[in-house]
């Protein structure tokens, strides 16, 4: 019987479809129910019942004939009638072993043991974002998210405020477990974006304190689905990986750091960086490379990796201070992601 | 490409609306009858105006508890302040502040709908079915309000205060359409001259805070910023102006009661029941990409992620990007 594992997030919906072990789909719909622009025809039940059927007919699949599972953010959602199994996303957080996801969307953050939300709605959660020093646009512009919440900057700047908002709502001392795999997920790094870059920025901006960290970056909310299946059915054999961007390692350290990279081809790399900076080495490869790093902070610790889709990147920045609030690093970050793609790793 | 599809108007062929007595009266129809816009549904007497004097106030020849005044009569003074009768009514003290009241006055409730009775609840309120074309609003105030629909021609920003003013002895109670776009000094206005509500194509959020702290019936179409009202949306207000219309803002509706024979004629009659379709060359969307936000264009192509879209007759299409776009129909 072929499963439908749907998670609906406030932006987006993501769903998978799997028809037998090896058959799995991905499927992201961009848009949600907004009752502003669809309360004359139809209820969320219906729209979202109406959304899933579509999907399933033109795959020649009756909803009858498969099994519904499905999560949401926060809670589980309540307008999809006959589910099989139900569960919000703090579960699914909370039941991760592999990951540690990190939850975002255009006005939410969630992990483990923290959750942070406001609405661009509400006036009271307006001035705690600071829009008495926005102008008419930006306002406006964030006031539309109330109505069209599926909207996406077409805009670098505007796109990097939203996610500032974001970023400042978790706290400056939030730590996460270092020598960890980090996924970041959600509605926001699911959106089609204007330009890839501001992902990895917001990534890097989210993780606080100094460590060793194995980035990821989902944009098809596999992590949630993935997960959903694994605790409806512990038996299932898929693997999250398969579908999520290994983006690489992140080595942040306040102060400079001294690296030796053996990749077994060719010599090995030396690498200094000073304080204060921000640093990619585009690396993606086959076999792991060994990275030596002796930092005034940590020591020495030896580490291997296997790079990603961006490679290395160092954060030896000792102001603690975020990215967007200097133009000059947001800058400076956004052109090296941009080259570590472009580079042949 | 899987997109909504947002119907701006749609036609409701059986709703129900209360019309409802502001204390109880007369109530002269019964159940099953046939209404119309006009017919009168029932009557009650009550004080329509009251003035609470400031404090300070000295009252003239005021001697027993309460005094019947003529309109233009001396009521008393502020300091050396004289202030005059604003209509008939009675003063009196009540809890330490002086009231005027007006006089008990004849309120008419009329129907406003073509409709049928269903019911009637005591000698206070009348529940009509009726059938109505729903404007749909992006955003309101929730509140709700009714009163006789009237449309500016999309004034000029300048101009909108002036036709405010113009209106000045019949704004009262009524509903007005102002324009594509609305500043806060002339929806300050239309509060201070009491109107029923105020529609608009668009509005920055301070208007829309102002309204919603007042508690002012408040309805935009297209969203926040400088946003035009759909050509199509502009066109029906216009065909029903000086209509008794209803401000559901709770539902985010305008709703234009519509006469028995009009059911299923019009922009309607045929409409599909899907609330998703995939968007195809063209289609009518309506883009949420600046700098064209909130501009209806029709489709030219579709790509993998992105859609080209004509506006007017333009023949140069720009690139939205999914999801910055709904289909209109």
């Amino acid at each position: 019987m072929p499963l439908l594992a749907a998670y609906f997030d406030t932006s987006v919906v993501s769903l998978l479809l799997k028809e037998d072990k090896k058959d799995i789909e991905f499927f992201t719909f961009p848009y949600v129910y907004s009752e502003s622009i669809l309360s004359n025809q139809c209820s969320d039940k219906e729209f979202y019942k109406f959304l899933i059927e579509r999907f399933l007919s033109e795959r020649k699949i009756k909803l009858s004939s498969c099994d519904l599972i499905v999560s949401g953010f926060l809670e589980a959602p309540d307008f999809i009638d006959d589910s099989k199994f139900k569960v919000g996303i703090t579960d699914l957080i909370q039941n991760s072993t592999e990951y540690i996801p990190i939850v975002v969307n255009s006005s939410s953050i969630v992990t483990n043991n923290f959750i942070s939300s406001f609405s661009f709605c509400n006036a009271e959660d307006n001035l705690s974002v600071g829009s008495n020093n926005r102008d008419f646009g930006e306002l406006d512009y964030h006031s539309n998210l109330c109505v069209y919440p599926q909207i996406v900057s077409d805009d670098l700047s505007a796109q990097g405020d939203l996610d500032k908002d974001i970023s400042k709502k978790l706290p400056l001392d939030f730590k996460i477990e270092d020598n960890r795999k980090i996924v970041f997920t959600g509605g926001r790094f699911t959106q089609n974006i204007c330009s890839k870059e501001l992902n990895y920025v917001l990534a890097l901006d989210l993780i606080k304190n100094p460590g060793i960290y194995e980035i990821y970056m989902d944009t098809k909310n596999v992590f949630p689905l993935v997960q959903l299946l694994k605790m409806y059915d512990k038996n299932v054999d898929i693997y999250a990986g398969d579908y999520i961007e290994s983006t690489g390692l992140l080595v942040k350290f306040k102060g400079s750091i001294e690296c030796l990279l053996s990749t077994k081809v060719g010599e090995d790399q030396f690498i200094e960086i000073d304080k204060d900076r921000m640093f990619v080495i585009p690396l993606k490869l086959d076999l792991p490379a060994r990275l030596s790093i002796k930092s005034s902070a940590l020591g020495s610790t030896d580490i291997s990796t296997l790079g990603g889709e961006v490679g290395i990147i160092f954060d030896t920045r000792t102001s603690g201070e975020s990215i967007y609030s200097n133009v000059k690093t947001f800058n400076d970050c956004i052109k090296q992601f941009g080259n570590s793609f472009k580079q042949d790793k | 490409m899987l997109v909504p599809v947002v119907k701006r108007i749609k036609q409701n062929s059986r709703c129900f609306i209360e019309r409802v007595l502001p204390v109880e009266g007369n109530i002269v129809v019964s159940v099953n009858d046939r209404v119309e816009p006009f017919d009168h549904l029932g009557d009650c007497f009550f004080s329509q105006r009251e003035l609470v004097l400031p404090k300070g106030f000295k009252p003239y020849g005021l001697k027993t508890e309460k005094r019947y005044y003529y309109s233009g009569s001396l009521l008393g003074k502020v300091g050396s302040n004289e202030v005059f009768a604003p209509y008939d009514g009675n003063l009196s003290l009540c809890e330490k502040v002086y009231a005027f009241k007006e006089i008990d006055k004849k309120y008419i409730v009329l129907s406003g709908v073509w409709g049928i009775v269903k019911s009637v609840y005591g000698k206070k309120s009348i529940l009509l079915e009726t059938q109505t074309k729903d404007i749909l609003l992006s955003i309101s105030t929730k509140v709700q309000a009714s009163g006789e629909l009237v449309v500016f021609p999309n004034p000029t920003d300048v101009l909108k205060r002036s036709y405010l003013e113009n209106f000045a002895k019949g704004i009262k109670g009524k509903i007005i359409y102002v324009g594509h776009n609305v500043s806060l000094d002339v929806i300050e206005r239309a509060y201070e001259m009491e109107a029923s509500a105020v529609i608009v194509g668009s509005a920055h959020k301070e208007v829309f805070d102002f309204a919603k702290s007042h508690n002012f019936s408040l309805g935009i179409i297209s969203g926040f910023g400088k946003i035009k009202t759909p050509d199509v949306v502009y066109k029906m207000l216009s065909s029903v102006s000086y209509r008794y219309v209803f401000f559901e803002g709770d539902k985010n509706l305008l709703r234009v009661p519509i006469p028995f024979d009009n059911v299923n004629k019009g922009i309607n009659a045929n409409e599909s029941i899907e609330p998703i379709k995939h968007v195809k060359p063209n289609m009518t969307v309506q883009v949420l990409q600046n700098p064209y936000f909130g501009w209806i264009g029709v489709v030219d192509r579709v790509c993998e992620s992105s859609i080209f879209v004509r506006f007017g007759i333009d023949k140069n299409s720009v690139e939205i990007k999914l999801p910055n776009f709904l289909i209109i129909e």
